[in-house]
């Protein structure tokens, strides 16, 4: 993430910054009364979700600390490494906690009413007073919009892992015969679970002793360049250990694509359905097929 | 009467799996064959893989093409990265920098109906492809 660039879209220059160190100043000892109208003010509009985030009194006395902080350094207005790694860290709390962006930013809004309000009672005197809120107002807001981008990041940073997750059990490798197993690929390959798919079957293979791989393919979409370099790098590997590699279930129009796109499959074995991969291997395999016979 | 562009950035590798999910939707929506749609997928996925390779980040946007009683889907694929300083040897059988079969451009050229490519040396690289089916 580029953190210059959100300078950039709330135009925000070394003037507002100043602007609000000088604001900070004279506002800054308001800091505890500060907090306690803005906690009032979450816990009668959030309601239940109030409860939900602050369960205890010590939960709520450390999300308090944390805000006071937080506000004290958005007074001293430094944009340096730690300013940015805080506010990161706010966004990634946030995301953790599962606190809506509305709530947040609702909360951000009423924070710089507050903030303004004291300004107008704290320092009347102060020249050019409107200048300096309206700064405070754009930082407070190009902040709030950081911790938002933060939050809708881990937010799908947690959406992959779950899918991850989902494709890590979707890996069933079984042993259909003494020194035969077979795995069913489905959906889309892509390098990483290519990878993860590579990784379990040597793994079983080495386990269950396996004469022969069945690596039925019918149920992948896409057989692109990636995905053949992928099964042949298996095949590959499992030779190495000593196991027979059988693709099985090419379809006319993914075989049509391979040749296509011009794959060597080399000495690869494959077949066009699940049916000859089994013959093929219980021959390998040394089992008698005398379907119906004792 | 010409279509509207469906349009998907391309920012991770997961992205390869989200335009292949996309254009299978449209194959199926403009009744295209399975073998056009693997083709296409295949070209696509192929594209896209590109940009997160070399790029990083790009844009694809694929539309239903327009001809009379043959259902086509025109696709853009197009990034801002290094470019392809020679496009001729890209084009070639075996020419890889990625550390991979070397198939991909002239594959993907031969699995669709049109192709094109504009490449400018640090400015970025733009593929169109049409597939008819």
């Amino acid at each position: 993430m580029n953190y210059e660039e959100f300078k950039l879209l709330y135009e925000i220059s070394e003037i507002d910054y100043e602007n609000v160190r000088k604001l900070g100043v004279r506002i800054a000892p308001a800091i505890n009364d500060f907090i306690d109208r803005l906690y009032a003010y979450m816990r009668e509009a959030l309601g239940y979700e109030f409860d939900v985030h602050f369960p205890d009194e010590a939960s709520l006395a450390r999300a308090q600390s944390l805000s006071r902080r937080a506000w004290l350094e958005f007074l001293e207005a430094k944009w340096d490494d730690a300013y940015v790694k805080s506010r990161v860290r706010i966004g990634e709390v946030h995301a953790q906690l599962q606190i809506q962006p509305r709530h947040y930013l609702a909360t951000m809004n009423k924070s710089l009413e507050l903030w303004s309000h004291f300004a107008h009672t704290m320092a009347p005197d102060q020249s050019d007073l409107s200048k300096l809120i309206e700064s405070m107002w754009r930082v407070g807001q190009m902040e709030g919009a950081l911790v938002v981008d933060v939050y809708s990041q881990r937010t799908g940073e947690i959406i992959s892992q779950q899918s991850r997750a989902l494709t890590d059990m979707s890996t069933p490798i079984t042993a259909i015969w003494d020194g035969i197993l077979m795995l069913p690929v489905v959906g889309i390959v892509d390098s990483r679970r290519a990878q993860d798919i590579m990784q379990r079957m040597l793994e079983q293979i080495a386990e269950k002793r396996a004469i022969v791989f069945i690596l039925d393919i019918s149920g992948v979409a896409v057989v692109d360049t990636a995905v053949a370099n992928h099964l042949i790098r298996m095949t590959k590997a499992a030779r190495l250990m000593g196991s027979y590699t059988i693709v099985s279930g090419l379809s006319p129009s993914v075989a049509q694509t391979i040749v296509e796109l011009g794959i060597e499959v080399g000495d690869m074995k494959t077949t066009g359905n699940l049916q000859d991969a089994l013959k093929i291997a219980f021959d390998r395999a040394g089992v008698e097929q005398k379907i119906g016979a004792k | 009467m010409s279509q509207r562009w469906r349009r998907l950035r391309i920012l991770s590798p997961n992205d390869v799996t989200i335009a292949i999910l996309e254009i299978r939707e449209m194959a199926k929506r403009i009744d295209m064959s399975g073998a056009a749609t693997a083709a296409l997928a295949t070209a696509v996925s192929e594209l896209v893989t590109n940009v997160t390779k070399y790029a990083d980040t790009g844009l694809i946007s694929m539309r239903p093409a327009v001809q009379i009683r043959r259902p086509g889907i025109e696709v853009i694929v197009e990034d801002r990265g290094p470019g392809i300083a020679d496009i001729e040897q890209a084009m070639k059988e075996n020419v890889s920098t990625g550390g991979t079969l070397g198939l991909g451009l002239p594959g993907t050229r031969r699995l669709v109906d049109e192709f094109d490519i504009d490449s400018e040396p640090g400015q970025g690289t733009r593929v169109r492809i049409v597939k008819w089916g």
